[in-house]
């Protein structure tokens, strides 16, 4: 049972959100090339250890975010907004 | 074993008799008791037969890590089984048996497969027949399959029952600054500590009562009730007959708590049991030791069990379990049961295996340089074998006359919660036990779980761990506390004796079981647990494990640390599944989802169905119908005349902002960006790797205002691309989107005599004719009772068509508008079925074929895709392997002879060549009123084209039935769409 | 064992304002304004004033709650007042039942606080309004949903 620090709604269940992917991700412009979409879609790292993940407070305030997390120890390190004027919109 | 009730003593309630059942027989006991206590005391000295070798086993300990008497308490639907009758709260009509035995625990006709033990050692199950001695010529005979389903049924524990449970279950939720787990002395007084202090702080206890050992303690009752006492005035929630069965992510601990199965008629508005999720700022696990026993020979008689356990059975129940008492000890804990079996009347002699033992209590008799080797009597011990050690291990001493024989052999710290937490245990030689390590998290151990013996500073202990879960810094008293060293001992082999000594008797792992996987080559203890079962039962080896791990040790020639653990995961004991599952049962299982003019569907004589979440209108039957004649009717009315159908559950969203065109030409692959206010456009989007996600139309209501719709159950799925899109990718569009599904009650109006169907019920001066409202086209409304709304005319029949949107609690009244001017002009109300049949007839795709699979062009909509703008999708669809000719397509099919029909779901390949996945598969079927056959649609190989001339054939393996088909064009009726304009 | 009253409101208003991110100070000025308070509330806040009470619901958004004017330009305004149910519950036993429904501090909620959560597998909205606590729950979960809390009730009104 992760608990996420939503920065609107404070500490939350993680049944409250949906994992989005992984958030070091940069999608091209849409009408950039087959290979570099294909590298964005399908390429990962996978990493053992701390990622970048995007997660969805679905049931929450719905907003997207941008969370660091150790996947091996579940330790979280900071959640922000996705969405770069939320997060000063927040403060 | 002769037990007997003592006079007096205990803290059970001797004016409050309580009546039980016991194998049908009517038995007695007291207010306090557990069903063990009572046992012991109504002189039922085997109340259970083991796993495999269906051995008589007794009571063999005071708590959770009982292992020989496991019962089945309840009857009928709520019979449990596996039950531990040392944990089981007496009540009044308590209903209790004997499990894994027949005709029952006493007598059982399964202790013949004891003759054949030798047969039965571990890993047997995966040997026997399959080709070792001495049954190799079974391999392959499938004989293994017949003996196994044997074994199965001579094998097991207790049997569970087939009925429903009748129960209620609840889950709740709970915070608090600090989770106390165990109320003995260390957890009493952690908890106390903490909530005088000022933190907020519940306290978990699996007993019935608070306390803990002190309970087990006359001496230390008045102080006991003192500290509840003061814990009451310091506010601590206290929490009985509740199990923290995990320790989780982030401080949460899972609590099971036992609501009415101590009541006799609990009130049935109340849950059997409560799971609780606690997010705690910091734990305490004060969850104590479990005292260890030793692996001899016949030590799992009835008449065997833990020293403390005999002491709790006579002080804290008044029960006195045997008359001549013999304990086998290696460290000072023996010292204090044997004073109290003594001092209620036993004839108690101890065996210390050290040289230098305590003095004897009063009443005692010690002899220092003695253990036990062997315990004797069928159904109860009824005299023991000495045993002194000698150069390469021990031999024999002479025989003891005894009814009772104590083990005490150290203790192990409960350290369950930490190791869900990764918390390792490291073994202590001084204290020949596992004691836990750090935690990273906000996680103390406190008391004996910390390895700490002694009561006085086991109170110290939680106080200390209290503070350090407060945040400040307190030195944790050192482990350990007895005065003179304890002789480590996990066996007793004399030569000559080949009896069972068993490790695990949950399970019937014997000693040499452990020397029989390491024969085997399974020198690492996951394989060693796995392959024996070893801790795999009830008990997660609780009681097995540390001489489990010792035997392996020396047969691996090392010490016992390295060795390894196997790590211990929740629940720490048994969970009942319906306890999880709390209130989420039955149709309850998942939300229902219904419409606004859900009661009006019911009050108008709809049969319903599930469609996802939503409960929506399947057909309405008329008198005499069934399902079959009711859709064709409905289909046909429709085409004919006019039909009313319920599309309130497609999902909508609100896209609203000065962006919120360009937004939509980017996510749909067909352009938005110039559709006119008051028009609505069919539009595809495609997932990132190009496939098809959804559809839906969107209408534009103003320049800067949106109306999307999307399939019924893709509704959720689309809201959060949408939000992912703006918020992660596209930020600096202005746009907000918002689910307004629950908004609207909205009906599709279909047929001929659609238009002068809605005529009817607007208000006056409004005018929806092909002029004012063409093919498309969409626009305010307003009914004849006032109500506004939107109309909009679109078709998914093929129909001349509208769907009309009003606010959600004005639906029933539009459809009391608009039903009886459709019934009048001859018109039906129709459902799913219908609506199926003439979207099948017109080619029209839904989520039975866009299934996540299929990509634009697969499904016949290429054309679709713009030329002229990027959209999501557009990029990775053009993929060569996405862009075959043989990909499957879109086509319709017509049985060959036009009388039979055939399934969805069919593979549909080429005559002859039935292999594989086939060529394509068929999406969806109906009776065609239209055409006057059955009909589908599916997905084929290179699509009509390929197959011009060609038959293919509909293939059911799994249900029956080959159906030889046409491929045709999935536009089966009115290809042109001529009668959706004008 | 405790009291607990369980009801439905009838028919309330309810008109969903978002804001721009680069305008937020304006947007919850006009927000105020309709609703006569003088600040907009902040996260997980609420305020009331005569023209109806304001819910911080969202980063950007706020629920309006209200008898019927129409809202400022500017802003995305959308009709959710049929879209959703609204129901009070309220007594001494209100705590213990939602213990059980929400995953949330609900002792830690101040009057006026507002939170969003999941709930038997359905979205809802909680505020604790000055007469009572209020659960606001999508119109197609709500008939389900009402069963689960006079469930609940009835276990709170026997006892634990």
């Amino acid at each position: 049972m992760i608990r996420l620090d939503c920065p609107f709604c404070g500490t939350r269940d993680h049944a409250e959100f949906a994992y989005g992917g992984d958030g070091s991700v940069t999608y091209p412009p849409l009408d950039a090339p087959t290979g570099a979409w294909h590298d964005a879609v399908f390429l990962r790292d996978n990493p053992k250890g701390r990622v970048v993940e995007t997660w969805h407070h679905l049931h929450g305030c719905r907003m997207w975010l941008r969370v660091e997390r150790d996947t091996v120890t579940h330790e979280v390190f900071s959640v922000r907004p996705a969405h770069p004027g939320l997060a000063e919109a927040l403060e | 074993m002769t037990a007997r009730r003592l006079d007096a003593g205990g803290r059970i309630d001797r004016t409050r008799r309580i009546r039980f059942a016991w194998d049908g027989a009517e038995a007695r006991g007291f207010a306090g008791d557990t069903l063990a206590s009572a046992l012991m005391a109504s002189g039922h000295p085997v109340v259970g037969r083991s796993f495999k070798y269906h051995r008589p086993r007794g009571i063999m300990s005071a708590g959770v890590e009982e292992s020989g008497a496991i019962v089945t308490v309840g009857e009928g639907a709520r019979a449990e089984p596996n039950v531990k009758a040392t944990a089981q709260e007496l009540y009044e009509g308590l209903s209790a048996r004997g499990q894994n035995a027949w005709p029952n625990v006493r007598w059982d006709a399964g202790s013949v497969s004891g003759l054949f033990g030798r047969f039965f050692a571990a890993g047997f199950y995966y040997k026997t027949f399959m080709g070792l001695p001495p049954f190799e010529w079974g391999r392959g005979t499938g004989l293994w399959m017949r003996y196994e389903a044997l074994i199965r049924r001579a094998a097991g524990m207790g049997a569970a029952s087939r009925e429903p449970d009748p129960d209620a279950y609840e889950t709740a939720h709970a915070r608090c600054d600090v989770l106390v787990v165990g109320s003995g002395p260390a957890g009493l007084r952690a908890a106390l500590t903490a909530a005088e202090a000022g933190r907020d702080v519940i306290l978990v206890e699996q007993d019935f009562e608070l306390g803990g050992d002190l309970l087990s303690d006359p001496s230390e009752w008045a102080a006991r009730d003192e500290m509840v006492a003061a814990l009451e005035k310091a506010g601590v929630r206290v929490m009985l007959r509740t199990t923290a069965f995990g320790l989780y992510d982030h401080g949460v601990a899972g609590l099971v708590e036992r609501v009415t199965d101590h009541l006799a008629a609990p009130d049935p508005a109340l849950p059997r049991q409560r799971v609780w999720t606690v997010r705690a700022g910091a734990t305490v696990v004060a969850t104590g030791a479990l005292e260890r026993t030793v692996a001899f020979a016949g030590n799992d008689r009835p008449g065997v069990m833990t020293a403390q356990a005999a002491a709790t059975y006579a002080t804290r129940f008044g029960v006195l379990p045997g008359e001549r008492v013999v304990i086998a000890a290696n460290n000072d804990s023996a010292y204090g049961p044997a004073a109290v079996l003594a001092g209620a009347g036993a004839e108690v002699t101890v065996l210390d295996l050290r040289d230098a033992p305590p003095d004897a209590p009063d009443g005692v008799t010690v002899r220092a340089g003695r253990t036990v080797a062997e315990a004797h009597g069928a159904r109860g011990v009824t005299r023991v074998r000495m045993a002194r050690p000698v150069r390469d291990g021990f031999a024999g001493a002479g025989w003891l006359d005894c009814d009772l024989l104590c083990m005490a052999a150290g203790w192990t710290p409960v350290v369950n919660l930490g190791s869900h937490r990764d918390v390792r245990a490291t073994w202590d030689a001084g204290l020949a036990t596992f004691l836990p390590g750090p935690s990273r998290e906000a996680l103390h151990f406190a008391g004996a779980a910390a390895g700490v013996w002694d009561r006085a500073r086991c109170a110290a202990s939680g106080e200390a761990a209290a503070k350090r879960a407060m945040g400040e810094a307190a030195p944790a008293p050192e482990p350990g506390g007895w005065e003179r060293p304890i002789a480590p001992l996990y066996e007793v082999r004399v030569p000559d004796v080949t009896r069972k000594s068993f490790v695990d008797p949950q399970h019937d792992v014997t000693a040499s079981d452990v020397r029989l996987a390491h024969r085997e080559g399974f020198v690492s203890v996951e394989h060693l647990k796995r392959y024996t079962t070893l801790g795999m039962a009830t008990d997660q080896g609780k009681v097995g494990n540390v001489i489990g791990l010792a035997l392996m040790a020396e047969a691996l020639g090392r010490e016992i640390p390295a060795v390894g653990t196997t790590r211990f995961r929740p629940p720490y004991t048994p969970v009942s599944i319906g306890a999880l599952a709390g209130r989420s049962v039955g149709t309850h299982f998942r939300p229902t989802r219904r419409t606004p003019l859900h009661d009006w569907n019911l009050a108008h004589g709809a049969t319903m169905t599930d469609a996802g979440l939503w409960r929506r209108p399947w057909f309405y039957p008329r008198a005499g119908e069934g399902i079959a004649e009711a859709y064709v009717r409905e289909a046909a009315t429709v085409r004919e005349a006019v039909g009313i159908c319920d599309v309130s559950s497609l999902g909508k969203i609100a896209v609203q902002g000065p962006d919120a065109a360009e937004f939509l030409n980017r996510v749909y692959v067909n352009g938005f960006l110039k559709l006119p206010i008051g028009k609505a456009r069919y539009g595809v989007m495609l997932r990132d790797d190009g496939f098809v996600m959804d559809d839906g139309t969107t209408w534009r209501l103003g320049e800067e205002e949106f109306l999307m719709t999307t399939t019924t159950t893709g509704a959720g799925r689309v809201m959060v691309w949408l939000e992912e899109l703006l918020q992660t990718r596209w930020p600096e569009l202005r746009v907000h989107v918002a689910s307004t599904t629950d908004a609207w009650a909205s009906v599709s109006v279909a047929g001929p005599r659609s238009r002068e169907t809605i005529e009817a019920c607007l208000a006056d001066g409004s005018d929806i004719s092909d002029a004012a409202l063409p093919f498309m086209g969409v626009a305010r409304m307003r009914l004849a009772n006032g109500t506004e709304g939107w109309i909009a005319r679109i078709s998914f029949s093929g129909e001349r068509a509208f769907e009309l949107f009003v606010p959600a609690l004005d639906g029933p009244g539009m459809m009391d508008l608009l039903w009886p001017e459709a019934e009048r002009r001859g018109g039906c109300l129709y459902g799913l079925e219908a609506l199926g049949t003439l979207r099948i007839e017109k080619g029209h795709v839904t989520g039975a074929e866009l299934d996540g699979r299929v990509t634009l062009d697969d499904a016949g909509l290429g054309r679709m895709a713009s030329t002229k703008k990027a959209f999501v999708g557009d990029a990775l669809r053009r993929r060569s392997e996405l862009e075959r000719d043989d990909r499957p397509r879109l086509v319709g099919l017509f049985p060959k002879d036009r009388s039979a029909t055939f399934k969805a779901g069919s593979i549909l390949h080429a005559p002859g060549e039935a292999e594989g996945m086939g060529a394509g598969w068929v999406t969806a079927v109906t009776h065609s009123p239209a055409l006057g056959h059955w009909i589908g649609l599916g997905f084929i190989s290179g699509g009509a084209a390929a197959w011009d001339g060609r038959p293919a054939v509909a293939d059911d393996p799994t249900r029956g039935g080959s159906c030889e088909v046409e491929v045709v064009s999935p536009h089966m009726f009115d290809a042109d769409g001529g009668r959706m304009r004008g | 064992m405790a009291e607990v009253t369980v009801s439905e409101i009838a028919a309330p208003r309810l008109t969903q304002i978002a804001a721009w991110p680069d305008a937020l100070a304006e947007a919850g000025s006009a927000v105020a304004a309709l609703a006569g308070v003088e600040a907009a509330p902040g996260p997980g806040l609420s305020a009331t004033g005569p023209g109806g009470t304001l819910l911080r619901v969202e980063p950007l958004k706020w629920w309006w709650l209200h008898d019927g004017t129409a809202a400022p330009d500017g802003l995305a305004v959308v009709d959710l007042s049929a879209a959703r149910v609204h129901v009070a519950l309220s007594g001494p036993g209100a705590r213990d039942v939602l213990a059980r429904l929400v995953p949330l501090d609900v002792d830690g909620m101040a009057e006026g606080a507002v939170a969003s959560t999941l709930s038997h597998h359905t979205s809802v909205t909680l505020w604790r309004a000055p007469e009572a606590w209020r659960l606001i729950v999508p119109r197609s979960y709500a008939a389900d949903y009402r069963a689960m809390i006079d469930a609940t009730a009835a276990t709170v009104r026997v006892g634990s």
